[in-house]
């Protein structure tokens, strides 16, 4: 399943660029993500996510498979398995920045997932509502905390 | 463990439960009271409704717990000395059951229709009762039994004590 | 003193008054009181409480289970998996093969290498509640490695495709093709030929209630005491007796109240043996009640078909031939005991129906893919068959100008007894006549004309007809005649004239809702002349009644009153011969009703059965008859094929905006010969009409492309309420069988069988304007929204 969302934050790319690819920093921002150790370039902790009644809790892990900061491209890859429950989530998620004006920043998000379990049984449609919603609040957060703080 | 107080068809109760049981399960299993059927415990079909205060209600998606300080009204209370009331006779005459897996939901939501409206159109009955879903039935029985009852219980062929709420 | 009396096959002897009557139910009071007893209502001392966990995953290996984490929770007694059933020795459930080139399908109990859909059980957690044993399936950590899951039927035998079953060659079922007269030929010569692909939509039964089993170990006597809630209590204990190595009597199966089957409950299921295994590992009683999620991702599905048909038809309408594909993807696993091959296998077989072809070709095949196993639901494959056919034949009347009905009655078959073209005997009907009843029902021309005018309005009612014949009353011989040679019935009952005067039948038929205790009752009261509230139907218990194949493809109705008529006969000579004994006259003067014998033209003579009874019981009655003295008979019947009738026809206003259908009006003209109580026909054939409208609008179980299973709850698997189904007009026509017993056709399927049809054709016919036609089911609001929508921008 393919998911692609679109943003903007209010910042030049390459201070954009520093920042999203700075997981410490925006792990903060990431609803229900709660960032627990890095080893060498993977980051584990643990995801959180709420549809409706349905609380899913997943252990996760992230790593950077591709990072070009020419392209302004950036590729993760990601996975979690539910710590109460047998579903999984494996994605792949490519980002790409592009200036969107002096300062602005519109950033595109494909993320290909594999999801199994619970999760997977409400659909892609809802799937899609709630990764909107997701972004939504990484990106208010983002801007509210983390960019105010580094301008 | 919380301690819930309540009536169940007019007898007092009084238990222990986890604060998690549900009050399908609390009756059906703590008070014995099998004829209240689960069939999705998703809040869909229906088979669980009992009468709260009154209200339909979907037994599946309360908590026995939620249920403290109510009068419930289940399926063993229509006819309490063993025989049939208006409604439920109505339904025998009319084939309005199948598989009887869903009936007591069926007569709950009924008896909370006829008591509020009796002379209720057939649309509105079907409306009311779309919240219940029968298998066997296509619902053309259960339409034609409440229809009848409705009809018995107007021209005071039966007498209110022998009315729908038993 | 010998008589001969004609007894044999007799429906209606003399002084007979309940077959035939519309006579209430006698088992409601004890379902409207809330005092049937479902398998979940039932509690042994000592009992624990089961919980399976089920794969997530659509296709993967299994590489690691650890319980530690499960067992270790308090609450909890045991918690087994595949590993331990296999070091015991429990063999899996075999569907066997029945074709050249078809393999056995071997499913184990629970999964030790591989799952291959969502839903399957991994594992079974035994604790002291339902509620533990739910927390505790959280806490196993199964490892898998996650394998490609194969979804799509059509590429399912791609050389690329990953195997589901390592046994096998390939993700093939069965594959099979028949050819009658010279379709070839006849589809080159033929004016017109139409053809559509039409896909089929999953469905399945889905009863209000889930299935469910209690198990208890007897320790000393090495048997299991089974509590099931389905349709076939001998085949699940001829299933279970062989995974466990065990006579078929050491264990008793019992189905109590069922709620509901439809067909899904006619299969034996791998918790019928997991649930007794666990039992007598833990040696106390456990119970495993489904939950509405496991019903729907693992109880069987159904119908899911891809069908090229292709309609040869003269210039002048005659239907000249048909050739059909059919691809059933059929699930995971075989389902015993028909194999993945029945909806294929129906739907082909009943490719002509009640029409005069003499050119008709098929192929079959059915594919393993990651999804639920696919086994019966009401009216089978024929349904699915059907639906394709029959809007195939609504969009050639369409393109030939032609009114459907009129074509569909310019190729109907006569009356009469008639072979189709490919080996069905039908019995004779009224093939013509129900679909000319349908249209004089409707009011047909003002119909039309209504139509017109509201299409002047903006406003689009639309008629469909789906006449249709049942194969019904299965036994193996109609089973041979839908391909289904493999499955072989057998059936007894026995009848017995208790000390009392009261009768006691005894029949493998389980009843869940086709009120056999009022039925079978009518028959045997009729047949011993006692009052129906003197007999007593028993079934569900394989300790207590004769071995039966089951309940369901409409056989009941015709087999088990076959086995009254005959092992009734039986008694009711012994009766005859017991009572002229007493009165001192000759069995042939006597007549039985009301529960009295008494001399021909003389009532006053009367002795109460219940003396007669007495007489041979505790006097010396018994002993004066010659021969066997025993007051009871079993008997078996394995009736010829034969077919109900009838047509259904539905009245639709559609919105093209929305989408939304809103059915106006459902007549079922329903013929399935002599009728028992046309009570319980006109609710069969309700009921079934409304879940034919379900599977036509609404029903449907949704995987995406990676096998995830998208309808886990009645809100994404929807079930149509009062609101949707709307009143059904049932009509009779009473054609007597020529070949079974009392004449009597089974029934029951028709409604679900072909009112999809009728909504399909109903639907086009209201947006005919906009040249819109439907090639699967369901045909959900948005998927007609969306073909108007479609239409009318190619116009612009």
């Amino acid at each position: 399943m393919e998911i692609n969302n679109e943003f903007t934050v209010q910042a030049p790319v390459s201070q954009a660029w520093a920042i999203l690819t700075d997981v410490e920093r925006i792990a903060p921002c990431i609803p229900g993500f709660q960032l627990e150790e890095i080893e060498g370039d993977e980051y584990r902790g643990t995801m959180k996510l709420k549809i409706g009644a349905v609380v899913m809790s997943y252990a996760s892990r992230l790593t950077f498979v591709e990072k070009d900061e020419s392209e302004h491209r950036v590729v993760m890859r990601g996975g979690g398995r539910e710590q109460r429950g047998q579903g999984t989530v494996d994605a792949t998620i490519v980002s790409v920045l592009e200036a969107a004006g002096d300062n602005e920043t519109r950033v595109n998000v494909t993320a290909t997932l594999d999801v199994t379990g619970r999760i997977a049984g409400f659909g892609r449609s809802i799937m899609g509502d709630v990764s909107a919603r997701l972004i939504d609040q990484f990106v208010q957060c983002l801007e509210t905390r983390v960019m105010a703080g580094s301008s | 463990m919380r301690t819930v107080s309540l009536t169940v068809n007019g007898n007092p109760v009084e238990e222990e439960v986890e604060p998690r049981l549900l009050l399908s399960d609390f009756l059906r299993h703590e008070l014995g009271l099998t004829g209240t059927h689960v069939g999705c415990e998703q809040g869909v079909c229906g088979a669980c409704t009992v009468l709260v205060d009154g209200e339909t209600v979907r037994s599946c998606l309360t908590l026995a717990c939620q249920a403290d300080g109510t009068a419930i009204q289940t399926v063993e209370g229509l006819a309490p000395n063993g025989g049939l009331n208006v409604l439920q006779r109505a339904f025998q005459e009319n084939h309005g059951l199948q598989c009887g897996f869903c009936t007591p939901g069926f007569l709950m939501a009924a008896t909370a229709l006829l008591e509020r409206n009796d002379d209720p159109s057939e649309e509105e009955i079907r409306d009311e009762l779309s919240g219940n879903i029968c298998r066997c039935t296509g619902y053309t029985g259960i339409v034609r039994s409440v229809q009848a009852a409705a009809l018995q219980l107007r021209e005071g062929t039966v007498t209110a004590s022998e009315g729908t709420a038993g | 003193m010998t008589t001969s009396l004609p007894i044999d096959h007799e429906l209606h002897p003399a002084g007979a008054q309940y077959v035939g009557a519309k006579i209430n139910r006698v088992e409601d009071p004890r379902f409207l009181r809330g005092e049937g007893r479902f398998v979940d209502d039932m509690s042994l001392p000592g009992m624990l409480h089961a919980a399976f966990l089920r794969s997530p995953v659509a296709h993967a290996n299994i590489t690691s289970i650890d319980t530690s984490r499960a067992a270790a929770l308090p609450g909890v007694t045991a918690v087994f998996t595949g590993q331990d059933l296999e070091a015991e020795g429990i063999q899996p459930i075999v569907s066997r093969a029945f074709l050249p080139g078809m393999g056995d399908n071997l499913r184990e109990p629970l999964p030790t290498k591989k799952v291959r859909y969502v839903g399957e059980a991994v594992a079974v957690v035994v604790a002291d509640s339902r509620y533990i044993a739910e927390d505790a399936c959280e806490l196993i950590d199964v490892e898998y490695e996650r394998l490609p899951a194969v979804i799509d039927p059509e590429g399912a035998l791609d050389p690329g495709a990953a195997l589901l079953h390592e046994d096998l060659p390939a993700n093939l079922i069965g594959r099979k093709s028949e050819s009658h007269g010279d379709p070839e030929r006849v589809f080159a010569e033929a004016d017109h030929v139409f053809s559509h692909r039409f896909v089929h939509g999953r469905v399945a039964g889905v009863p209000i209630e889930c299935r469910g089993v209690i198990a208890e170990y007897d320790r000393g006597r090495e048997g299991f005491l089974i509590y099931s809630s389905t349709q076939i209590p001998h085949l699940t204990r001829s299933v279970a007796a062989e995974c466990f190595g065990l006579a078929e009597s050491d264990l008793q199966v019992i189905a109590p109240d069922v709620g509901g089957g439809f067909g899904i409950k006619a299969h034996p299921y791998i918790e019928e043996v997991v649930i007794p295994f666990a039992a007598r590992r833990i040696g106390r009683p456990v119970k495993w009640i489904e939950d509405r999620y496991e019903h729907l991702s693992s109880a069987v599905h159904a119908k899911e078909l891809v069908m090229d048909l292709e309609l040869a038809v003269a210039a002048d309408g005659t239907f000249l031939g048909m050739r059909g594909r059919y691809n059933a993807n059929a699930g995971a696993y075989g389902c015993f005991p028909q194999t993945g091959m029945v909806d294929a296998m129906c739907a082909a077989t009943l490719l002509p129906s009640l029409y005069k072809v003499d050119h008709v070709s098929y192929e079959i095949l059915a594919v393993y893919t990651n999804k639920c196993m696919t086994g019966t639901y009401r009216g089978v494959g024929w349904g699915a068959g059907h639906t394709a056919r029959e809007v195939l034949i609504d969009d050639a009347a369409r393109a030939l100008g032609r009114d459907p009905l009129e074509l569909r009655l310019q190729n109907c078959i006569p009356s009469e007894p008639y072979r189709s073209v490919v080996g069905m005997n039908y019995d004779g009907g009224s093939y013509q006549e129900s679909m000319e009843q349908a249209r004089d029902a409707l009011d047909y021309d003002a119909l039309r004309e209504r139509q017109a005018k509201l299409r002047e309005e903006g406003r689009y009612i639309g008629v469909g007809f789906s006449p249709f014949v049942e194969p019904a009353g299965f036994g193996s011989k109609a089973a041979a005649a839908v391909g289904q040679k493999h499955q072989v019935t057998y059936d007894w009952g026995s009848v017995t004239l208790e000390g009392d005067g009261t009768v006691t039948v005894r029949m493998g038929f389980h009843s869940h809702g086709q009120g056999h205790e009022t039925t079978f009752a009518q028959v045997a009261a009729d047949q011993l002349g006692v009052r129906m509230e003197d007999v007593r139907i028993k079934y569900g218990d394989t300790e207590g009644v004769p071995y039966s194949t089951g309940t369901f493809a409409s056989r009941s109705g015709v087999i088990g009153s076959g086995l009254i008529m005959r092992a009734g006969g039986d008694v009711r000579d012994k009766l005859l011969r017991l009572a002229a004994h007493l009165m001192e006259v000759s069995p042939a003067d006597i007549e039985l009703s009301g529960g009295k014998a008494f001399v021909r033209g003389a009532p006053d003579t009367a002795r109460t059965i219940k003396e007669v009874a007495q007489y041979a019981y505790f006097g010396p009655g018994s002993r004066q008859l010659e021969g066997d003295m025993a007051l009871t008979s079993t008997r078996s019947y394995d009736p010829p094929e034969s077919y109900s009738n009838g047509t259904i026809a539905v009245v639709v206003e559609v919105d093209p905006e929305t989408g939304k259908v809103t059915i106006e009006r459902t007549v079922a003209i329903e013929d399935c010969g002599v009728m028992l109580n046309p009570t319980i026909v006109e609710g069969q054939v309700a009921g079934a009409v409304a879940q034919g409208i379900g599977g036509a609008l609404y029903e449907e179980f949704v995987y995406d492309d990676d096998g995830n299973f998208l309808s886990g709850t009645l809100l994404d698997y929807l079930l149509a309420s009062s609101m949707e189904v709307g009143p059904i007009e049932v009509h009779h026509i009473e054609t007597p069988s020529p070949v079974t017993d009392g004449g009597i056709k089974g029934m029951g399927e028709a409604g679900t069988l072909a009112a999809p049809a009728a909504v399909l054709n109903a639907v086009a016919d209201a947006l005919s304007p906009f040249g819109v036609t439907f090639t699967s089911t369901p045909i959900t609001a948005s998927l007609i929204r969306d073909a108007v929508a479609a239409k009318r921008e190619g116009e612009q």
